[in-house]
């Protein structure tokens, strides 16, 4: 085991462009393994040492070696920051210093030296404020040319720059895949709901509107409104659609003569589906999905299809096909939506609050969309009944539902048309809703069963899994809710939190407090009102009118005084006796006085009135003779002495 | 570091074996020896060659003035650069706009900060509003000038202007002409000092090593010479500076001596800390003179204190006024430090040397590099030590 002076030593004589690695790698153990600092210490002493030898070479390799420890040890660091100007002097041939021979080692000793000192002021230059000193030191001062270092420097950034991008492209990569892994989760949780309610949705277009294979398979199809015009209608009277040959029959005249057909169409009202009593249901449903498509699904979707942008192809091969899944979905909810338009379920809730106030004016203030809800919100119908009023001016079609147009041969009531070919989708529709009736059967008695809570966040956010945020409203960054920063979904407290309800149960009503009514000395009846005790009676107790505790013997004296003094300015009371129509009305206080009577006692309560005061009692007595006080005292003895 | 271990002086104290004031002597000389270079501070390198001279000025502590031998004046406002890593200056005076030689001394006015005074080896002191950086006036001394100082207690605006010429001159800002004339030693002044405490005492220093205290209202002549009829520093004064208290004037010599004088007992000399180091001129240039800094707490009792003295070579030498010990060695700069400033309230030390840098320096506790840094504080061994570049 060689000591780091050996080392350095070895290293430094042993010649060549380059210190043997072996060693090096020795003495950077060495170094490293003794904490104390001593080998460290040693290990500069010793390159202090080499770097004053007279010979460049040896300089040359001692820099070399200080250039490898200076870059891996903190105590290296400071030890040479504390030797700089000897560095200088030694390694740069500052202070008037001159280099040893031979020549080509001595300007490889400075070009080095440059070159390293150079890229420590670049690196640690911000920690070790004197290397940046010396350098401006070395640079103004002592004029060193650090041209070459720079540029050597520079040629060694693109290394640097690399390394650093790397760093930042695996912590993007990270990032991207921690964002897909969330968004997997969150479509394959929704996935299913939205293509169940995609179905429904075109099982309800099933029901409302003919396909186009149907329109032209033969049935009686209730095709889109054409304005004819250019004087075809004679033409065309037959009633066409019949049939194959009919229709094929219809096309040869058609393709036959030239003849210049205009067609038309409004886009909003493409189809002449009427919402009717029968099929309201279907519309129902319809508006169920719509709305749940624009409040819930779209939104959604759109954060996906906005974050599935951001995650590069090459982090994860899935993200591409999950990418285009999504898109499908989407294209598939656009579809679904604009023959939601066609048919006059206005998705958009200003457009639906339009056709209600043209239709019914009390259906305002009904529908405001609950923009949180999962459930299928009802929605009240919103076009009003067919049977009871017109039928409204058609856009396209103006003469629709005129009297006029009944008795046109080529115009044929699409209500006429729709209860022809809708029965077997009529039967298809009950047949689908009779589970469903069912289940809104049960649905409706547990409804009645459960108890009715008010709507809030815990409703909203019940049965959750995870809640996440910034799509609902929720902020990533929310002051109460926590940060979401790396997943955007809740923590699971916050979340906890979110689906708690606080339930403030009311203070339970309490009665007016009761008086103490105990009897006073002025005669009146204690007005202090304590729920358990007096600070003057004791307990409060229920008493009498005259103050007497109803349960229990008060102190005999006591209460008599007390009693007397109540009676005194008691109100004027009428005598039970006299007033009662039934023994039962008789109060006992009132028979006490007639039974003392009779026995030829006193009456208790009522003494005469010559032992009545007339004057209320009050606390302070006023009759009483003032004490004699220190001034009347004054004037007796001054009346002595003038005496 | 030459200072006790704060800890053995608090057990000391609790001993009872030292007495309060000297134990607090012991810890402000502990704490103010014990500087490091600021790690999260830096000035920005202004000048292109030797930095003479540095002002902190005296009513916030907050503006730094360096002057120096590329003839410019830099004006660094020291909080601007809390969150910066480096400071650069706010306001300069250009390299040729102002003097034309080497400024040699520069000192704020010290009632406030919106006045300050230069002197130049051109033969000018002038006097700058701090605000635009313009010249409000002039005076012309026709020689060197050295050293320049306006009396701290602001009781008048008389400014003092020692110059090669065997006069020092007061000079009245208030009328832009010289007021009075004070003759010392033919080989011409270096150095001049304000008493803290009274607006009329007046110390000067000369190449030839006088030293010698005024009275600007007496008029026949020198109050006293300190020394005892010997030179005070044979080799000539470099620098002068009252202590806090007014009670004691240190100097330093061109042998790097430092020296303590009672301003009541001149003949006296209270302390003399030799050179410690090898002979070494202290001229470095033809700015014969150094600056000298004290450091004390505010309201400490006299004699408390550090003195940071520029020692010639790369070191400035913080000692201890009541012992007179050199408690630190502060090595930082790598040519000849000329200058040093305490900024009082903050703790800090600013010197200026012939390598053009101004270097801050502050309580080692506080020397720690920001936070950024402090990764390219720790060890980056490789676990198998096999790759040879870092």
């Amino acid at each position: 085991m060689l000591t780091p002076a050996e080392l350095v030593e070895e290293l430094t004589t042993a010649g060549g462009d380059a210190p043997d690695t072996q060693q090096l790698r020795a003495l950077k153990a060495l170094c490293r393994d003794d904490h104390s600092g001593c080998a460290l210490q040693a290990a500069f002493g010793a390159l202090l040492a080499a770097l004053g030898k007279r010979h460049a070479q040896v300089r040359v390799a001692a820099l070399q070696v200080v250039h490898e420890l200076f870059c891996r040890s903190h105590g290296f660091r400071a030890l040479v920051v504390g030797q700089l100007s000897q560095l200088f002097k030694l390694a740069f041939g500052a202070y008037g210093a001159r280099l040893p021979p031979p020549v080509q080692h001595a300007t490889r000793l400075q070009r080095l030296a440059a070159e390293y000192y150079y890229a420590w002021v670049e690196r640690y230059g911000t920690a070790y404020q004197r290397l940046v000193y010396g350098f401006r030191y070395l640079r103004f001062v002592e004029l060193v040319d650090f041209k070459d270092a720079v540029r050597a420097y520079r040629h060694n950034a693109p290394e640097r720059v690399r390394r650093r991008q790397q760093t930042h492209a695996d912590n993007r990569r990270e990032c991207m895949r921690r964002l897909l892994v969330a968004v997997r989760a969150d479509i394959a949780a929704m996935r299913q709901q939205i293509v169940a309610s995609l179905d429904a949705l075109e099982r309800c277009f099933a029901i409302l509107m003919p396909d186009i294979a149907d329109m032209f398979g033969g049935h009686a199809s209730e095709d889109p409104p054409k304005e004819r015009a250019g004087g075809d209608e004679g033409d065309d009277s037959n009633d066409w659609g019949d049939s194959d040959d009919d229709l094929d029959a219809v096309l040869a005249v058609m393709a036959a003569n030239r003849q210049a057909i205009e067609v038309s169409i409004d886009p909003d009202r493409v189809l002449e589906t009427e919402e009717t009593a029968s099929n309201a249901a279907v519309f129902d449903a319809i508006r169920d999905q719509v709305q749940l498509f624009a409040q819930m699904y779209r939104p959604r979707i759109d954060t996906w299809l906005a974050k599935l942008a951001r995650v590069d192809p090459d982090v994860d091969p899935e993200a591409q096909q999950l990418l285009e899944s999504v898109r499908g979905l989407r294209d598939r909810m656009d579809v679904a939506w604009a023959k939601c338009r066609d048919l006059g379920v206005g998705a958009l809730p200003l457009r639906r609050r339009q056709d209600a106030g043209a239709s019914d004016e009390d259906d305002d203030f009904e529908d405001v969309p609950d923009t949180h809800d999962h459930g299928p919100v009802p929605v009240r119908p919103l076009l009003p009944k067919t049977s009871g009023k017109p039928a409204k001016r058609n856009a396209v079609f103006s003469l629709l539902g005129e009297p006029v147009i009944a008795g046109d041969p080529t115009y044929v009531d699409p209500s006429v048309l729709r209860t022809s070919r809708a029965g077997p989708a009529r039967t298809q529709h009950t047949a689908n809703s009779t589970p469903q009736g069912e289940l809104s059967a049960v649905e409706e008695r547990l409804r009645e069963s459960a108890p009715v809570v008010s709507y809030g966040p815990d409703l909203l956010y019940w049965g959750q899994t995870e809640i996440s945020a910034n799509t609902t409203g929720l902020e990533v960054r929310h002051r109460f809710l926590g940060s979401a920063r790396d997943e955007p979904v809740l923590s699971d407290a916050a979340r906890r939190g979110l689906q708690m309800r606080a339930v403030f149960l009311p203070e339970p009503a309490r009665g007016p407090i009761k008086a103490c009514r105990a009897p006073l000395k002025d005669g009146r009846l204690c007005p202090r009102r304590d729920l358990a005790k007096c600070p003057f009676h004791g307990p409060i107790v229920p008493r009498d009118e005259q103050g007497r505790p109803a349960h229990g013997p008060a102190p005999p004296e006591s209460a008599d005084a007390a009693a007397t003094a109540a009676a005194d300015d008691a109100p004027p009371r009428v005598s039970s006796v006299a007033t009662a129509e039934t023994p039962a009305d008789l109060q006992w206080q009132d028979l006490e006085d007639l039974v003392s009577k009779k026995h030829g006692a006193p009456a208790r309560r009522r003494p005469g009135p010559a032992a009545k005061p007339k004057r209320p009692r009050s606390t302070l007595d006023s009759t009483r003779k003032p004490a004699a006080s220190g001034a009347d005292r004054l004037r007796q003895i001054t009346s002595r002495r003038r005496k | 570091m030459g200072s006790e271990p704060v800890a053995r002086i608090v057990r000391a104290r609790a001993d009872g074996s030292a007495q309060a004031a000297r134990a607090r002597r012991l810890l402000a000389a502990g704490a103010f020896g014990a500087l490091a270079l600021a790690e999260s501070k830096r000035l920005a390198r202004a000048h292109t060659a030797a930095v003479h001279s540095l002002a902190v000025d005296a009513a916030h502590g907050r503006f730094l003035l360096s002057a120096g031998a590329d003839t410019s004046v830099q004006l660094y406002d020291l909080e601007a650069g809390s969150s910066a890593r480096q400071i650069e200056p706010v306001q300069r005076i250009p390299a040729g706009a102002g003097h034309s030689r080497i400024v040699s001394s520069v000192a704020w006015y010290p009632v406030d900060s919106g006045l300050f005074t230069t002197a130049s080896f051109d033969g000018t002191l002038r006097v700058w509003d701090a605000a635009t950086m313009a010249e409000a006036c002039q005076f012309d001394l026709e020689c060197r000038v050295h050293c320049q100082a306006m009396s701290p207690t602001g009781a008048h605006a008389l400014v003092a202007a020692a110059s090669e010429s065997a006069h020092i001159r007061l000079g009245d800002l208030r009328t832009g002409a010289f007021a009075q004339t004070l003759p010392i030693h033919r080989s011409g002044g270096t150095a001049v000092a304000w008493s803290p405490v009274s607006p009329y005492i007046l110390a000067s220093g000369t190449a030839a090593g006088g030293l010698k205290l005024w009275d600007i209202r007496q008029a026949g002549g020198h109050l006293h010479a300190f020394g005892d009829g010997a030179d005070a520093h044979p080799a000539g004064v470099c620098g002068l500076l009252f202590a806090a208290d007014g009670r004691r004037l240190v100097s330093s010599g061109a042998d790097a001596g430092v020296r303590f004088w009672g301003v009541d007992a001149p003949h006296s000399l209270l302390t003399d800390v030799p050179s410690d180091r090898e002979s070494m001129s202290r001229r470095y240039g033809a700015a014969g003179r150094c600056e000298l800094a004290i450091a004390a707490a505010p309201g400490d009792e006299a004699g408390a204190g550090v003195v940071f003295c520029p020692n010639g070579d790369t070191t400035v030498s913080a000692i201890d006024i009541a012992s007179g010990r050199r408690l630190a060695a502060l090595d930082g700069h790598f040519a000849p430090t000329l200058c040093a400033a305490w900024r009082p309230g903050h703790a800090e030390l600013y010197t200026g040397g012939a390598d053009s840098n101004v270097l801050v320096w502050c309580a080692s506790a506080r020397a720690a590099p920001s936070e950024d840094a402090t990764g390219l504080l720790v060890d980056t061994w490789s676990e198998s030590e096999s790759d040879g570049a870092p």
